[in-house]
């Protein structure tokens, strides 16, 4: 049975939630029905020329109803064309890629999720709280930016029931400070007993995972991070996104991007 | 309408072919791809052990093309034989391992392995990966060296009756003289180009990119120096020419067999769309159709007038 495939999707609506970061709402049924929390879209942007050329990974924010929903930062030339898409747009989209987040194992009823996001890294894990929730899991989400136009989704996730923690380097929004002290402190305060029912969800920059994983290893927490790597093919063909983990090399496009933290070896 | 090509008694459906290193084993295709339908797979390529490749980043994007620095990341050669052929054979395409190695006795061992019961359609010797070292040679690759080319050409022709394709290097001054080498030492086909030699910089970090910092550009931009290579070895040679270098189309694929290409192999087109070689054989059925021509093979060459 097919997993995935290259669906002619409809842009809904794509518009700026914050400075530089857009949501976008897609009509793709056929993704939007097997989509997993954790798991990605290439995204071909260009439709007429070759620059650029490849697809673009964007990890899926929400999906349901048939509708996929992204959230990105315009950075360069790929992401500036995705911005200029207007509804009624035909976006050509290929997924559900990735394995997601194991939001089964390990979390039951009663157990508690700590999501950590470094700005609109927010965007998977906004599904895999969504998700976690209906599961009765109790989930609290750190949200970090460099100041207070770059945090996103904070309404949504306390809309959903989250408890929503946020901090940003200049203090304009919640915490001032780096977001993995605020999660450190937060792990810290709670007794050894209580530390046991806890699962750690990361999304954002490398530096960010790194210290997330640091700080999980230290504590005996588990945890998983999702990777951004540079990625070509997004099937495990080309071998690009290679990922050293301490079972040998892994794929960030297929036997990620959400890796078990313990298993990365960090640069 | 004929689709079928033949090479050194090799009988394939259609001159469509999905180039190593782009397409795996063909099983991450196949949610995209009919197997039964393009004319080969060719592997990504194989060395007798097991490699784990270069440091990332291994890619990055540059106008109208891609650099790559994988470094041969395989599970090696026994690996292939015991599950990449076997799967592959499950399926009407043509099955083309393709080999490297650190020096002769690698390639020739690499062949041996493949002559057993799970043999391969063809083998095609990678001389011209550019991103892996090869201790005391005079040259980077082996494909830069007339002599060096002829020599793993005739060893492995020595070694098995599996025909050779061996695939070139466009980093040399006149790649038809390599050509002519490894036509002389008993290559029953060529395929050109491999990737050119590249490097991207990041002017922030002020650092070069990947993680090897050099690296094999492919993509459309090098389709015109691809497409001349093709031109100039087709004047120079009698085997088989498979054409490769940044074909995305099929008006691309039917260029490179206009310039001399009796087949083509899809390359970085399967990153950009995973259904790159079904639309590309679509496409070069349409023109055919639209042309009156009643057999591919009428192409080759067509060019030279």
């Amino acid at each position: 049975m097919r997993k995935k495939r290259v669906e002619t999707a409809v842009v809904i609506e794509n518009r700026a939630i914050a400075e530089n970061i857009f949501r976008m709402k897609l009509k793709c049924p056929w993704i939007a029905a097997r989509t997993r929390p954790g798991q990605f879209l290439g995204i071909k942007v260009n439709d007429a020329g070759t620059d650029p050329l490849l697809r673009i990974p964007l990890g899926i924010h929400r999906a349901e109803n048939g509708y996929v929903y992204l959230l990105y930062k315009t950075v360069g030339l790929a992401t500036g064309m995705l911005k200029a898409k207007e509804k009624g747009d035909d976006l050509d989209v290929m997924g559900p890629l990735g394995n997601g987040f194991s939001v089964g194992k390990a979390l039951t009823m009663g157990s508690r999720a700590i999501l950590v996001a470094g700005g609109y890294g927010v965007s998977p894990l906004y599904s895999l709280a969504e998700t976690l929730m209906n599961n009765k899991v109790k989930v609290t989400i750190f949200i970090g930016a460099r100041d207070k136009l770059g945090i996103v989704c904070d309404k949504e996730l306390k809309k959903l029931g989250a408890a929503v923690q946020i901090t940003t380097d200049d203090g304009s929004c919640g915490l001032r400070g780096c977001v993995t002290d605020a999660v450190s402190k937060y792990l810290r305060r709670q007794k050894s007993e209580s530390r046991k029912g806890i699962k750690v969800f990361a999304c954002g920059p490398e530096p960010m995972l790194k210290a997330v994983a640091g700080l999980a290893d230290e504590l005996g927490i588990p945890a998983e991070v999702s990777l951004d790597e540079y990625m070509a093919c997004g099937v495990g063909a080309c071998r690009g996104c290679a990922v050293k983990t301490v079972n040998g090399v892994k794929l960030a496009c297929t036997d990620g991007p959400v890796f078990d933290a313990r298993d990365v070896i960090w640069e | 309408m004929s689709l079928a090509i033949n090479i050194a008694g090799v009988k394939f459906e259609n001159p469509i072919w999905a180039a190593s290193g782009t397409f795996g084993t063909g099983e991450e295709f196949l949610d995209f791809v009919d197997l039964d339908k393009i004319g080969a797979v060719v592997t990504k390529t194989v060395t007798l052990e097991a490699r784990v490749g270069n440091p990332a980043p291994r890619i990055v994007e540059t106008a109208s093309g891609m650099l790559n620095s994988i470094g041969l990341e395989n599970k090696g050669i026994d690996h292939c034989v015991k599950e990449t052929i076997p799967f592959l054979r499950k399926y009407r395409t043509k099955i083309v391992v393709s080999i490297a190695g650190n020096g002769l006795s690698d390639y020739t061992e690499c062949a041996r392995r493949l002559s057993g019961k799970n043999a391969p359609d063809m083998i095609e010797i990678n001389l011209s990966c550019p991103n892996v070292t090869h201790k005391g040679a005079k040259h980077a690759l082996f494909a830069q060296d007339g002599a060096l080319t002829g020599e793993i050409v005739r060893a492995v022709k020595r070694e098995t009756d599996i025909p050779s394709i061996t695939k070139l290097t466009p980093n040399v001054t006149d790649i038809t003289e390599i050509a002519i080498a490894a036509e002389k030492a008993g290559t029953d086909a060529l395929a050109l180009v491999n990737t050119y030699f590249g490097m991207a910089i990041d002017s922030g970090t002020g650092k070069p990119v990947l993680g090897r910092v050099t690296g094999g550009l492919s993509g459309p931009a090098i389709k015109p120096m691809a497409l001349k290579a093709v031109y100039d070895v087709y004047k120079k040679v009698k085997v088989p020419i498979i054409g490769i270098g940044g074909i995305m189309t099929a008006e691309c694929a039917v260029e490179f067999m206009l310039a001399g290409a009796r087949a083509i192999q899809v390359g970085t087109a399967n990153f950009v769309d995973p259904r790159s070689t079904m639309k590309i054989l679509q496409g070069v059925e349409a023109h055919l159709g639209e042309k009156g021509i009643k057999d591919i093979n009428e192409l080759t060459g067509k060019a030279h007038g």
